[in-house]
């Protein structure tokens, strides 16, 4: 086996390393000899720097770790690309002229995939103007002053709790962003606008933020929306295959998720879960409206379904009907997986499994799995 | 391989989302009978331990280094194709790495002799997925591991002396600060 390793090129091992924290990647350098300078090439910037453990001389720390940074720039092979950049600043103490640095040394190394997490502090806006970039995700930061937007070959654009205080203008960036496939936004503070750009490439979005309208993501084939976004719907996702409802706690209400299945009339797979942080426990059982109402079998259960799965399952009437009627109904069932709340004890599981498995079965090669 | 263009967290997307497609037409019964056929069609490689083995067109159409012979001749069934790098073991594994859709799961129950011999037949077969899957599984199980253990991992001799190590130690003092050494 080590011959087979000895003979793998430089270049893949650097793919390998390309993954891997800086840090541990500088200390490649004592291997071996063959590996003394690989390090220098890696084409990848990935920095991790906490003040947790340092709340005592803070400062210092932070010079530390500012002081690592510039000494692997500084020694790093500057003919090599960066493709990826990774700075996670979970830390009060924060040099914007030094991050801004860095960034341009990646728009410069034709970076493609750039990844923030700063505790608040201020990207540099140089980053919505980078040409080259195909991945780019945003956590816990603040954005201030962007007029431009130009990222002609951004594919992923992951927002995950990025402050603005104007917002973010969807439509300036869809605009500068033609070729956008993946799109998340999550407690995102986007501008409340009446005018957007079509993204004619998206393909798969995560929506749970307010102002993001939804005819953005109409043509998409997976989608991750959040409970209450699906009011009012004037029109149908087309080409949805996959969809993931997402509840904020108590009970769902099956008349919706009726409402929402009739208007995705391809749907494959449809999963309903819940929010981990809103899991709401009580002991009332919920009777409501029984399922189904007057209301017909939407087409897409009847014709496409392949996978349904049920989170946070509690066995409750409307619950267990809902279940039965896509078991009856879904003629081309392959699983159907049904995870249990976490509070129901094992004698509860077992009345759940028991309910479920005498249910008729109208597809006769599916699987029904129980967790 | 290694120059690669396109970002490969972008590849995969687009991977799963053509598998995604490719089975919405399969699941309509009879309207694609034709889809069928063409799933059902296979391949056949003969391995370096001289198995023949039948493999799914699906799943020999990421083999670049394949396609590009089956471009270049007009194949029957009959054609066999030799992959004189990789294992009938080797070939199993890649099989069920790319029927399970690259689950990072999968990933896990492979042994380390595996995931290096399955990152050598994916350069080899220049399959471009499987390659940015196993590369990454590979950076997941040595991340943040002590220096042994990576050598270990590799399978490298570490040819320097003390003095040598020592002074690399120095120069880059802050890669190897708060590192364990277990």
């Amino acid at each position: 086996m080590a011959d087979i390793i000895s003979s793998i090129p430089d270049e893949i091992l650097l793919y390998i390393l390309s993954f891997l924290p800086t840090k541990q990647v500088v200390a490649t350098t004592i291997l071996c000899k063959r590996w003394n300078l690989l390090w220098r090439s890696v084409p990848s910037f990935d920095f991790v720097y906490s003040d947790d453990y340092h709340w005592h001389k803070e400062e210092e720390s932070y010079n530390h770790f500012l002081h690592s940074v510039y000494s692997f720039m500084h020694l790093r092979d500057l003919d090599q690309p960066l493709r990826r950049f990774s700075l996670n600043c979970d830390a009060r103490l924060y040099d914007p002229a030094s991050t801004d640095k860095w960034v341009r040394a990646a728009i410069s190394g034709r970076v493609e995939h750039l990844h923030f997490k700063l505790l608040w502090n201020v990207l540099p806006s140089v980053v919505f103007s980078c040409k080259t970039l195909v991945v780019l995700k945003l956590e816990f930061l603040k954005v201030e002053d962007i007029h431009f937007f130009e990222l002609p070959l951004l594919k992923i654009l992951h927002l995950y709790h990025v402050y603005s205080s104007e917002g973010i203008h969807l439509s300036q960036l869809f605009a500068g962003s033609p070729n956008l496939e993946d799109l998340e936004a999550e407690n995102t503070y986007i501008c409340h606008e009446s005018k957007f750009n079509r993204l004619p490439k998206l393909v798969r979005a995560n929506i749970q933020a307010e102002f993001v309208p939804m005819e953005i993501v109409k043509n998409v084939e997976v989608l991750f929306i959040d409970w209450r976004r699906q009011k009012d719907l004037l029109f149908d996702f087309h080409n949805l295959l996959q969809l993931q409802l997402d509840y904020m706690s108590f009970h769902i209400n099956w008349d919706d998720v009726l409402k929402m299945l009739n208007h995705c009339p391809k749907l494959q797979t449809l999963a309903i879960g819940c929010e981990k942080d809103y899991i709401y426990s009580s002991d009332e059982s919920h009777e409501g409206e029984v399922w189904p109402c007057s209301q017909p079998v939407p087409q897409c259960i009847s014709l496409y379904l392949k996978t349904c799965r049920l989170e946070n399952y509690k066995g409750t009437i409307d619950e267990f009907q809902f279940a039965r009627s896509i078991m009856q109904n879904a003629k081309y069932l392959r699983t159907m997986k049904i995870c249990a709340d976490i509070d129901a004890n094992d004698e509860e599981k077992l009345d759940m499994i028991r309910d479920l498995s005498s249910c008729e079965k109208t597809s006769n090669s599916f699987t029904l799995s129980f967790e | 391989m290694a120059e690669r263009g396109e970002s490969s967290e972008a590849v995969m997307l687009k991977k799963t989302e053509e598998e995604k497609l490719r089975k919405g037409k399969m699941i309509v019964g009879d309207e694609s009978k034709a889809g069928y056929e063409e799933e059902g069609k296979k391949v056949k490689l003969v391995t370096s331990d001289g198995v023949t083995m039948e493999v799914e067109i699906s799943i020999v159409k990421e083999m670049e280094i394949i396609q590009t012979f089956i471009g270049a001749t007009d194949t029957d069934d009959s054609f066999i194709f030799p992959i004189s790098n990789v294992s009938s073991h080797i070939l199993n594994q890649i099989i069920e790495l790319v029927k399970g859709e690259y689950d990072q799961e999968l990933a896990k129950k492979l042994s380390h002799d595996e995931l290096k011999e399955i990152l050598v037949a994916a350069n080899y077969l220049n399959m471009k997925t499987l390659f940015h899957f196993i590369a990454t599984a590979i950076a997941n199980v040595i991340q943040n591991k002590s220096v042994e253990f990576v050598r270990d991992f590799f399978g490298i001799v570490n040819d320097f002396t003390e003095e040598e190590e020592a002074e690399l130690r120095k120069t880059n003092a802050w890669a190897f600060e708060g590192v364990d050494e277990d």
